[in-house]
């Protein structure tokens, strides 16, 4: 963003410039040609997208209070034709604003938006008409196959963002015995072609970062309802896999000088990655992780051992289509964190056959105080506040995180605490000292 | 992808959207022009559900069956609509085919224990504003705890294994009637 709006002054400079004669129009072109598009919207562009999807969520509220109020005075025809109105009022509009203005994003996420909470206003006036019994789960696949078609259609990230929060909700209400929750994956798999188009055209515009951590959290939740009914422990490498494909592939669609913010697949990684591996220093959890209490390895084969395992191979296949791209853009670090997922499986298979939590302790107290060190390093090298403090973050949290475990005494633990304070504190200082040195 | 494929695309897509809510309006029209009238009689509870806005919950005096076969949980069968001789309906036979006359239901098992196996019929709901959905509540928990208001039931339109839910009656007044009538508590 920073950026953009740099290269956005820039351009507004030039023509105050030609005509003073401080460059020539040549020069001028070649400039353009440099820095080329401007991505990521103006702002106003972004303010009124916000506000034209404000407008349109308030009026679908609306719509959906007013259901809420019943009209029990008019006969059921009129109730009908009432319950119909607003679809049609925003297919009506939907279809004006597809025609004639294909290029305004408020339009057309503002119509979008509208079009999808009408959809479901008119299911549910239609119900409150007739009586109908609910049924959560039907309504829901029912409305979540009719928002994919607009949000393709309008390439709008909101509707998006809607359908991935409708299939989560949907999972969420799945009885999580029979197996049906799997086709969780198909219904996100329908969202793949849209994030693929959305990260070619706009990678760093808000709506395509929007999606992209909707996305990540989905993932997240499914991945963890998937392995709680797989063998146990699985989860372990399921995690570490999935973080390090969103890391390694956040990474190779990166640049530099776009904020974490922009790149949420990217910061999803790195941050899962990290607070991940702290989670897997704990002796406890590698405690709960080889003891079996439902189902052991032997009893390998249930959908749900299935599904995981192709989740883990899918995203050591991510890892390993974009490790290159990612060496290139972020430097070793990515190959460190796309350790992670064989640290675990190697810790997993360890820990299991010698049926002991101590090595998986180990290796990931080392391996998360490798990552932090790292960043440290890492930071001080590309000049980067961020990667130094993360690093100090992590390095901390794993040292305080130990300290909590161990019976210490508060003189000894204020001391601690005033060292890693004192550290940070240094830390900042002496790389804002060195970038105002070198500037 | 230009204009005029996109207005295509979108063309077929609304109509995909209209046709949901209306296949879900003529097939309850059908049941209630061609089907014939039942009286379940009720035993009213009130909740609040956001989404679909104030009902008033309804449970069935009439929902069990007695029988020895086993049916489990969540199993589709067809079960017979009789009258009783006070004129209210009440569940007969089940069997696992679509019945050849008579008025019967398409229902799954709730439960099958110690030879009586339990219903949930699937008009439990029946939609009023925020404000006489509780009113509707206080008047039928008086039934339950004062017996001075005896037949409180729904007519349901039944109609080749499919049910739909017409009206709400307090002693041969409709709800909404009822309301306007009855004194306030």
């Amino acid at each position: 963003m920073k950026r953009d709006r740099a290269i956005q002054w820039l351009y507004e400079e030039l023509p105050e410039l030609e005509a003073q004669g401080v460059l020539g129009s040549a020069e001028t072109r070649r400039i353009r040609a440099h820095y080329g598009e401007v991505q990521g919207g103006s702002r106003r562009t972004i303010i009124l997208t916000l506000f034209g999807i404000l407008g349109a969520i308030l009026i679908g509220s609306g719509i959906i209070l007013i259901v809420g109020h019943n009209w029990e005075q008019l006969g059921r025809p009129a109730r009908t034709v009432l319950s119909l109105s607003p679809l049609v009022a925003a297919q009506i509009l939907a279809a004006a604003v597809l025609w004639y203005r294909p290029a305004s994003r408020p339009w057309q996420e503002g119509s979008a938006a509208f079009l999808t909470l009408t959809i479901a206003a008119s299911i549910g006036l239609i119900g409150q008409t007739y009586h109908i019994p609910g049924d959560l789960l039907s309504f829901l696949i029912t409305w979540m196959l009719l928002t994919l078609p607009i949000a393709y259609l309008f390439q709008s990230a909101l509707v998006l963002a809607c359908y991935l929060v409708q299939v989560i909700w949907w999972l969420g209400h799945q009885n999580a015995i029979t197996g049906e929750e799997l086709w969780y994956w198909l219904l996100l798999a329908l969202a793949i072609p849209y994030l693929i188009v959305a990260h070619r055209k706009r990678p760093f515009a808000p709506g395509t970062a929007l999606i992209g951590l909707v996305a990540c959290i989905s993932l997240t939740i499914a991945g963890a309802m998937t392995a709680d009914r797989a063998i146990d422990g699985l989860w372990c490498i399921l995690f570490a896999a999935m973080f390090a494909a969103m890391y390694t592939l956040g990474a190779a669609g990166s640049e530099s000088g776009v904020g974490l913010w922009r790149q949420p697949v990217f910061s999803y990684g790195l941050f899962g990655t990290g607070i991940f591996s702290l989670v897997l220093s704990y002796r406890d959890v590698w405690d709960s992780i080889t003891r079996e209490y439902t189902r052991g390895f032997e009893q390998l084969g249930g959908y749900h051992d299935l599904a995981t395992l192709a989740l883990i191979t899918l995203s050591l296949a991510c890892i390993a289509a974009s490790l290159r791209q990612g060496f290139v853009k972020r430097g070793p670090s990515v190959l460190l964190v796309a350790a992670s997922p064989l640290l675990a499986a190697l810790s997993y298979a360890v820990c299991t056959s010698l049926e002991s939590p101590v090595p998986g302790a180990v290796v990931y107290n080392g391996y998360a105080l490798i990552l932090s060190v790292a960043a440290i390093v890492f930071g001080v090298q590309r000049d980067s506040l961020t990667h130094v403090n993360l690093g100090l973050l992590l390095f901390s949290a794993l040292a305080m995180l130990r300290f909590f475990d161990a019976n210490m005494g508060f003189v000894l633990r204020g001391v601690l605490f005033i060292a890693i304070g004192i550290a940070f504190l240094t830390a900042n200082a002496v790389m804002v000292r060195r970038r105002s040195e070198s500037a | 992808m230009n204009r005029t494929i996109k207005i295509g695309l979108f063309a077929l897509l609304i109509v995909a959207q209209l046709a949901v809510p209306a296949s879900m309006i003529a097939g309850r029209e059908s049941v209630l022009r061609n089907g014939t009238a039942h009286k379940f009689r009720t035993m009213p509870v009130d909740p609040y559900d956001p989404f679909r806005g104030r009902y008033v919950a309804l449970r069935y005096e009439a929902s069990t069956v007695q029988s020895e076969d086993p049916y489990t949980r969540g199993q589709k069968v067809w079960v017979a609509v009789e009258t009783d001789e006070d004129g209210y309906a009440a569940l007969g036979e089940i069997s696992t085919s679509r019945p050849d006359n008579g008025d019967y239901l398409r229902l799954p098992v709730a439960y099958a224990y110690d030879a009586v196996v339990s219903f949930d019929l699937p008009f439990d709901r029946y939609y009023m504003n925020e404000y006489s959905a509780p009113e509707a509540e206080r008047v039928v928990q008086r039934r339950a705890w004062e017996e001075d208001i005896e037949d409180i039931y729904v007519v349901v339109k039944i109609h080749r294994g499919r049910a739909v839910l017409e009206s709400l009656y307090v002693e041969d007044q409709t709800i909404e009637d009822f309301l306007l009538t009855s004194p306030p508590q």
